[in-house]
């Protein structure tokens, strides 16, 4: 017997943490699944004792201010993509808002270590998810627009193509000629 | 990962294409280490020996003598130790039949070599951006697919 | 409904009676109570009275207050009055026990509420009267006289309201009394007519079933008359049960007296017995069940019974009917009917074979004239006075006459034949009979009759008869016209041969026939001739024709023949033979069983397929050079293309290098030559893209899917989304439906067609371009084209751009083929080339309308 499993990240990711953080008995609070405050001051002990545990299954805390920062930004973006519902604003506003550094700095430093703009991050997420739901649902491209809040099907299929060089009925016709193939 | 060099790999039978892929691939302003292959048969021969640094992504020409691109291309995928490898084909083929089909084998970028200098830089600089953006960000893999 | 039945049942009777008993009871119970309501209100009026009384004494008692000398007593007495205290409690007295008889009635004891207070204080007004002491006389009896009539005031009102209150006892007497009167007079009727009424009831109820019982014993009598007199045996049997509820046999319960008259059986002795005791032929064949069943399901049932008493056999018609709770079985002896019946068909049938054996033997003559087909005759002679036979007359005559001359027998008969039929003097028939009579001896001889249409021809037979003769006919016309028949059927056979052998010639035929039991075998003449022998040279059988085969053919074709033999049954089969002459050819042939004279042959033919063989194989050949070339051709495209593209991008790599390296360098002439460079290495790309894409389009390799040519379309605008920009060019689209095609192709045709509308636009107006859809039957398409379907999709593409002749209409579809001059319009005649195809490649159709100057329209039909 095959199982074909599908993940939902974001949940994955957060009941992780909070397991691993509850097993420890520390007070937190999860900004996201890349952010945890921590509301006392760590023991020696216990930080090692969280360090390994999350270790033991490929998660690593974050040191490096820079590639932090970036991450977060990531993390913005993919949240704010997730659910333009709970956002307003442009993206650069409600990055430098959250985040508390001006755009300028935030854009810099996202380019410097990423080799592209924050937008064009974005974009390229938005284009990801888009792929997600014509893979694994029958969502139309209406839906998938309305549901990406993009201002049209022309806008989302425009992006797709530019993004990805392929139209996305090409896209799904591909993907689905693969997954007939592999199975 | 920054400070590191990004490996690249070019198995291309064509020597121009080869001088003017090195060419334009130092202009970018991301670090790269590239090795060139003659033909498929010399890639997969360096691909296969143990011991090597992996490259990072792999240009794949597809009309080559001895071994083309396709056939690395399915060898590569079906290779457990190297088939989670960016593989992006280098081609002057704009068939769609083509371009499917290295799709339906495995190919995550397909480039059609342009026939244009800068076109050609902006090209090799969009692959390594997204493949950069493929191994630091949660993409799905599943679905790195791109026609430049 | 049945109202006889109703009012005459014991169930109704018993309903009336249970009636009566009712209404007595009840009348019982409501004398009862009508007595006792009587008791009650003579209690009530008592009651009354004693308030009435009550009341009086009240009255009384309070007028003695009144009075003079009871006052004068209470003054007198000095001290607290002896006779005050009495008059009181009196007073309470009195007025307590009319409380107590007034319990029941609320407005009376509402009236005696303010009697006691007004008692009261008139109790008071006298102690006052009695303590009164003054000195003064005159002023003692002052007071005394106000006090009086303050006293007296008191009993007025004290008097007025015993007055109300005797009203209201009055009044209540009044209606209790009337009640007590109704009463009185109501319960004794009442019980009185219930009474009556069930005493009624009763009497009905006992004459009805007197009358009844009187009815019952009269049928009973009748019923029991009818029994002793009828001569049916009648039995009543009722069922008796075994221990499982199920019964097992009957019981006679009543018998009547013919059973001793027909069986000698007493009916008085076998009364309670079992019938299979007392009839045990009653229960043979399975009656026991249809008896059981006529009880259980009270169904009739009849049947016959035969008896076999004092050794005679006795009949018996038996009727059985379900009655209440048996079974009545009534017998009637139909013996004696049966015994006449017997002899009456015994009779009869005597009679029916003595008559069929008379119709049998009449019947048998006239059937057999009837039957021949032969005509029969019988002519008695007729003599002169000479005695030689001058005439003969027409005894007999059969109905085949009629076919051939029309007359009927009837008609005919005892007419002389000199009348009927004169020609038998000339034709020499007369003589015929004569001489048969006279010689005693059957004459034979062929008549013709040109009675009807057409000659007819009979074969006569007479012999002589008594004075007469019989003559017999026989039609003979078929016989005689079938070998006329076959005389012309011979010759058509022999010309037919003569052609046939002609045509087997000039097709290379040649025919067999084969008789596998002794392998000997006749060929046609052609047969020959194909083998390069002379005709009928060998004497043909399976073994001499072997010799021809050629010899790597030979096992194949025994094989072939020991098949045909084990299955009779041929089939197609091809193979050499070598000829006389040495010469090989291919033979085809084939074959069926027949069965000639009894034996079974196998018919056939043999085709020389030499030239057709030799054809096909060079017909494989050829296609296979031309899958071969097709193939070379195939992959020099390919590779010419692809190879030629190389070198071009190249050369354009390396212009845009020199571009970025040199550009600033270029002398003015350099970068003229440099532009021209660059233009002519843009339309070789192009040019060679579009023989690329022209050579594609190959229908053997192409994946028709189902696509909707909206999404088509849509991809496409996307495509050429700058360039329709930067024309500011106007689309206007219909709804387009879902096609059968390949994706790239219908892209690559909606791209050309667009981009064509783009770059042949007029230099004056701004660019429009109509894509309509409308469905066709394939009838109304144009032109002389194969349909292959009976409707097809027509797609128009019309712009407003520069046109063309319309002359060109047809040219403009020709690859290389170019309208306009090269620098005026960036073209090179592929374009369209390649929209025909893949139209063509999809089973549809393209044309193309145009005027210079005004417009072009491209419209495409798909098959739907």
């Amino acid at each position: 017997m095959t199982f074909f499993v599908k993940y939902d990240f974001n949940t994955l990711c957060k009941t992780f943490l909070e397991t691993h953080l509850n097993a420890l008995g520390i007070s937190y609070t999860l900004h996201s699944i890349n952010e945890i405050s921590i509301e006392e001051e760590l023991s020696h002990e216990k930080q090692a004792a969280l360090i390994d545990a999350l270790k033991k299954c490929g998660v690593g805390i974050e040191t490096d201010k820079k590639s932090t920062l970036v991450d977060r930004i990531k993390n913005v973006v993919d949240g704010m993509l997730r659910d333009s519902s709970q956002t307003s604003g442009t993206l650069s506003t409600y990055l430098s808002e959250t985040l508390h550094y001006s755009y300028a700095h935030l854009s810099a430093v996202f380019s410097e270590s990423t080799y592209t703009s924050i937008e064009n991050y974005a974009i390229l997420r938005r284009v990801d998810l888009v792929k997600e739901y014509l893979c694994n649902t029958d969502l139309t491209l209406t839906e998938i627009a309305f549901k990406l809040d993009y201002s049209s099907v022309a806008h989302l299929s425009g992006q797709f193509k530019k993004t990805t060089g392929l139209t996305p009925s090409a896209f799904k016709r591909i993907m689905n000629k693969k997954q007939t193939q592999n199975t | 990962m920054s400070t590191s060099l990004l490996n690249i790999a070019l198995a291309d039978d064509d020597d121009d294409d080869r001088m003017l892929f090195s060419e334009a691939i130092e202009e970018i302003a991301i670090q790269t280490k590239l090795m060139l292959f003659n033909h498929g048969q010399e890639l997969m021969d360096y691909l296969t020996q143990p011991k090597i640094e992996l490259p990072n992504l792999i240009f794949l020409d597809l009309n080559m003598p001895i071994k083309n691109g396709m056939q690395c291309l399915k060898e590569i995928r079906n290779n457990p130790v190297l088939k989670d490898l960016c593989v992006a084909i280098y081609s002057t083929s704009s068939s769609e039949v083509d371009i499917e089909e290295t799709f339906l084998n495995g190919a995550n970028i397909y480039v059609n070599k342009p026939n244009n200098y800068s076109k050609l830089r902006e090209a090799i600089e969009k692959v390594l951006q997204l493949n950069w953006q493929y191994h630091t960000s949660n993409l799905n893999k599943d679905t790195f697919l791109f026609r430049i | 409904m049945d109202f006889k039945r109703v009012y005459t049942s014991t169930k109704t009777y018993i309903i009336l009676l249970i009636g009566a008993l009712a209404l007595l009871l009840f009348t019982a119970s409501t004398a009862y109570k009508q007595i006792m309501r009587m008791q009650e209100s003579a209690d009530m009026v008592a009651q009354t009275l004693k308030v009435y009384n009550a009341i009086g004494s009240l009255a009384e008692h309070y007028s003695q207050a009144d009075s003079d000398e009871f006052r004068e007593a209470l003054l007198e007495d000095a001290y607290l009055s002896h006779a005050l205290k009495n008059y009181k409690a009196e007073g309470r007295l009195v007025l307590d026990s009319l409380k107590i008889l007034t319990q029941d009635n609320h407005l009376q004891q509402a009236r005696l509420q303010p009697m006691e207070a007004l008692l009261n204080k008139m109790n008071n007004q006298l102690l006052v009267l009695d303590t009164l002491n003054i000195e003064d006389e005159a002023e003692f009896f002052k007071a005394k006289e106000a006090q009086k009539l303050e006293i007296n005031k008191t009993i007025s009102n004290i008097r007025l309201l015993k007055n109300q209150v005797l009203q209201n006892e009055k009044y209540l007497m009044q209606e209790r009394q009337a009640d007590y009167e109704s009463h009185k007079f109501l319960a004794p009727l009442t019980s009185l007519i219930l009474a009556f009424l069930a005493l009624f009831i009763c009497v009905l109820t006992f004459t009805r079933i007197y009358k009844n019982k009187l009815r019952i014993r009269q049928s009973e009598a009748f019923l029991k008359n009818i029994l002793a007199t009828t001569d049916n045996i009648i039995n009543y049997f009722e069922p008796i049960f075994n221990a499982n509820e199920q019964v097992e046999d009957f019981k006679i319960v009543y018998a009547n007296d013919c059973n001793r008259d027909y069986l000698g059986i007493d009916p008085e002795a076998i009364i309670g017995k079992r019938v299979s005791e007392v009839f045990p032929f009653f229960y043979v064949d399975g009656k026991f069940d249809e008896l059981l069943q006529v009880y259980n399901e009270q169904t009739k049932i009849d049947f016959e019974r035969k008896v076999f008493i004092d050794e005679k056999n006795m009949w018996f018609s038996c009727f059985a009917t379900p009655l209440t709770e048996g079974v009545l079985l009534t017998a009637r002896n139909t013996t004696l009917e049966k015994e006449a019946d017997a002899a009456q068909e015994i009779f009869k049938k005597r009679l029916e074979s003595q008559n069929l054996e008379l119709l049998d033997s009449r019947a048998f003559l006239g059937n057999i004239f009837k039957s021949i087909s032969h005509i029969v005759m019988h002519f008695k002679s007729i003599r002169d006075a000479e005695n030689n036979i001058v005439d003969f007359e027409i005894l007999f005559v059969n109905e085949r006459i009629n076919p051939v001359t029309g007359d009927l027998p009837e008609d005919i008969k005892n007419k002389k034949v000199s009348e009927v039929y004169p020609s038998i003097f000339e034709t020499g028939i007369f003589k015929h009979l004569k001489e048969a009579i006279e010689t005693n001896k059957p004459m034979f001889y062929e008549v013709p009759y040109n009675g009807n249409d057409y000659a007819q021809w009979f074969s006569a037979t007479a012999i002589k008869l008594g004075d007469g003769v019989t003559v017999t006919l026989r039609d003979i016309t078929e016989e005689k016209k079938k070998s006329d028949e076959l005389k012309q059927v011979n010759e058509t056979l022999v010309i037919q041969n003569s052609i046939l052998s002609d045509a087997e010639s000039l097709a290379k035929i040649g025919s067999f026939i084969w008789d596998m039991g002794s392998d000997s075998s006749e060929l046609s003449d052609n047969f020959y001739a194909m083998l390069g022998c002379e005709a009928n040279e060998f004497k043909s059988s399976l073994v001499r024709y072997k010799d021809f085969i050629h010899p790597d053919d030979v096992e194949l074709y025994e094989k072939r023949g020991a098949e045909i033999v084990s299955e009779l049954k041929a089939s197609e089969h091809t193979y050499r033979v070598i000829t006389k002459q040495g010469e090989v050819k291919h033979f085809k042939t084939n074959g069926q069983f027949v069965i000639k004279n009894d034996k079974k042959v196998m018919i056939g033919v043999v085709q020389d397929v030499t030239e057709s063989i030799e054809a096909e194989e060079r017909l494989v050949k050829s296609n296979l050079r031309l899958k071969q070339s097709n193939a070379e051709l195939e992959s020099f495209n390919r590779v010419a293309s692809h190879d030629l593209q190389e070198p071009l991008r190249k050369i354009q790599l390396f212009i845009s290098r020199i571009e970025d390296r040199e550009g600033d360098h270029f002398s003015e002439k350099g970068r003229f030559y440099f532009e021209k460079v660059v233009s002519g290495v843009k339309r070789m790309e192009s040019l060679i893209k579009n023989l690329l894409a022209y050579s594609r389009i190959d229908s053997s390799k192409s994946n028709f899917e189902k696509i909707d040519l909206n999404e088509i379309l849509e991809k496409v605008e996307d495509d050429l989304a700058t360039r329709i920009h930067d024309a500011n060019a106007e689309i206007v689209v219909d709804k387009l439906p879902q096609v059968k095609a390949v994706v790239f192709q219908m892209e690559q045709l909606f791209t050309n067609l667009i981009s064509n509308a783009l770059k042949y636009r007029s230099l004056t107006d701004e660019p429009k371009l109509e894509i309509r859809y409308k469905k066709v039957k394939a009838s109304k398409l144009p032109g002389h084209v194969l349909k292959v379907k009976k409707r097809y999709h027509k797609i128009s593409f019309i712009d407003n751009g520069i046109g063309f002749d319309a002359e060109h209409a047809e040219k403009i579809f020709e690859v290389f083929q170019r309208l306009h001059q090269k620098t005026e319009y960036s073209g090179n005649g592929i374009g369209l080339a390649i929209c025909k195809k893949i139209v063509e490649n999809h089973n549809g159709f393209i044309r193309a309308k145009g005027e210079s100057g005004v417009g072009a329209t491209f419209i495409i039909y798909l098959p739907f």
